[in-house]
């Protein structure tokens, strides 16, 4: 708690939460929500092709589109992190109506979102993408994938409701 | 100029253009065009997309006339829910419009149902529009009322106080529809960053053709924004109106359902073949739909801290 609450008094933490600025707060929420849009919005279109949309879709090509999904992905670690750290405490020590019981189901469908993507763009970097049908591996992935980002969806919308949840 | 008088300008377009664009569908069907068929649905899809800022500038206008001397709120409460009735019908006559305008490019005919579908839908849409202006207009034209006409009927329950105790009086209704929202925007941007991004030269081993088959998966996306969306609006109408940027970001949709047409319908965009360059109009077009889009994005986000 004591180093949370440290952190909390940094600079940067004590920038992203107090400064009138528009560079502060407001420009992180807008960078989590285009990373959000590029990481999340790419990756479920791709799942979705996986799982019989657009099928006519070569999967070859698709590799090409993984390097853009994780700058999105990092976009989201680096806002997410400086949101988190002005208010380290409250997300991360459960307790006294704290968000960190739903912040951190957050995480947990967001880390697991992550090894599934990773998971499908080692898959795709192999045979799998000649045959353009993906295995059945591949669709529970996708699928799966599908489920995470939707709970993360649901969690992260959820966290600033802690109050009306967790009373 | 305010918005009192965006609304007024703007209204007429929806109205008089969905009796156009109904006028052209049912002379496309006599005249067997095909020509003639696609414009009367790009005219109901671009009438749809336009009725959006026609409700959002009239809820503002509200706002500035409902206290003036002269004006009946009652006649206001009833044009606003003759409006929000053809309002919800414009949007679905859009929609299947432009389902259509996919299957002519895909298919190269839309199927048989959805123009039946769009028949009847335009055909009501264009009853309910006219009714919405003729209520609109009495609100501040005495001259053109008939003789003896009794102004609106002040009991006449309002739908948008209906509207605003769902929304409030169930503490599950904002939260989900916020979800919804963000769940909607993620596949809008997917489908559209990969569609424009190909288009822009990424990918390109992908043919358009594919990813057009993409198209209805973001449509769908964008409704689900669209739907929770106005019922932000209609919960809490004043705190928008008071937002300048706000009517930026709906400016920025419209643009980028206009770019939609071209990906939908364009033969420059849908013979891109595999491994091909898109002409430099596709990709102008390509870089002004995620500019609009992402410019939408930012505006969207950034409501609450401009109020």
């Amino acid at each position: 708690m004591g180093f949370l609450s440290w952190l909390e008094q940094t600079g940067l933490a004590t920038f992203v939460r107090e400064s009138p600025s528009f560079y502060g707060y407001p420009t992180f929420l807008f960078a989590h929500t285009l990373g959000l849009a590029v990481v999340v919005g790419i990756s479920s279109v791709v799942a979705a092709r996986m799982l019989g949309v657009a099928s006519g879709i070569p999967l070859a090509p698709l590799r090409s589109l993984f390097p853009l999904m994780w700058a999105g992905f990092l976009i989201n670690l680096i806002s997410g992190a400086g949101l988190w750290l002005a208010d380290a405490v409250n997300k991360t020590i459960p307790g006294d109506g704290r968000q960190a019981p739903i912040f951190m189901t957050k995480m947990f469908f967001v880390i697991v979102g992550a090894v599934l993507l990773l998971k499908i763009q080692k898959k795709l970097s192999g045979p799998e993408a000649d045959s353009n049908t993906p295995s059945s591996e591949m669709r529970f992935l996708s699928a799966s994938l599908l489920v995470c980002w939707v709970l993360a969806m649901i969690a992260g919308r959820l966290i600033g409701y802690t109050s009306a949840i967790l009373g | 100029m305010n918005y009192a008088h965006i609304h007024i300008v703007l209204n007429h377009f929806p109205t008089i253009g969905t009796v156009l664009g109904f006028g052209l569908f049912v002379a496309a069907r006599v005249k067997k065009s095909e020509d003639l068929q696609k414009a009367s649905l790009v005219v109901l899809v671009v009438m749809a997309l336009l009725g959006i800022p026609t409700y959002i500038t009239g809820s503002a206008a509200q706002g500035i006339v409902r206290n003036d001397a002269g004006i009946s709120a009652a006649a206001i409460e009833v044009h606003q829910n003759a409006a929000m009735l053809a309002f919800l019908f414009l949007g679905i006559t859009g929609t299947f419009a432009w389902l259509a305008l996919w299957q002519f490019r895909r298919f190269s005919r839309p199927s048989s149902w959805n123009i039946t579908t769009v028949f009847l839908l335009s055909l009501l849409t264009v009853g309910l529009m006219i009714r919405a202006g003729t209520l609109g207009g009495d609100i501040n034209h005495p001259e053109i009322r008939a003789e003896g006409q009794e102004l609106a009927d002040a009991s006449q329950i309002s739908w948008r106080t209906v509207g605003q105790t769902f929304i409030f009086d169930n503490s599950w209704t904002w939260p989900a529809a916020e979800t919804l929202h963000f769940i909607g925007l993620t596949l809008l941007f997917g489908v559209a960053i990969m569609v424009n991004l190909r288009a822009m030269g990424m990918v390109k081993g992908v043919p358009f053709m594919s990813l057009h088959r993409l198209l209805p998966m973001g449509v769908f996306g964008f409704l689900l924004c669209l739907l929770t969306g106005m019922m932000f609006f209609v919960g809490n109408a004043e705190r928008y109106v008071a937002v300048p940027t706000f009517f930026v970001k709906i400016g920025l949709i419209v643009l980028a359902g206009i770019n939609l047409i071209y990906f939908t319908m364009f033969d420059q965009a849908w013979e891109i073949r595999e491994d091909q360059d898109a002409p430099a109009v596709t990709k102008l077009v390509a870089v002004g739909t995620l500019v609009f889009l992402v410019g939408a994005l930012y505006f969207g986000r950034m409501i609450p801290f401009l109020e």
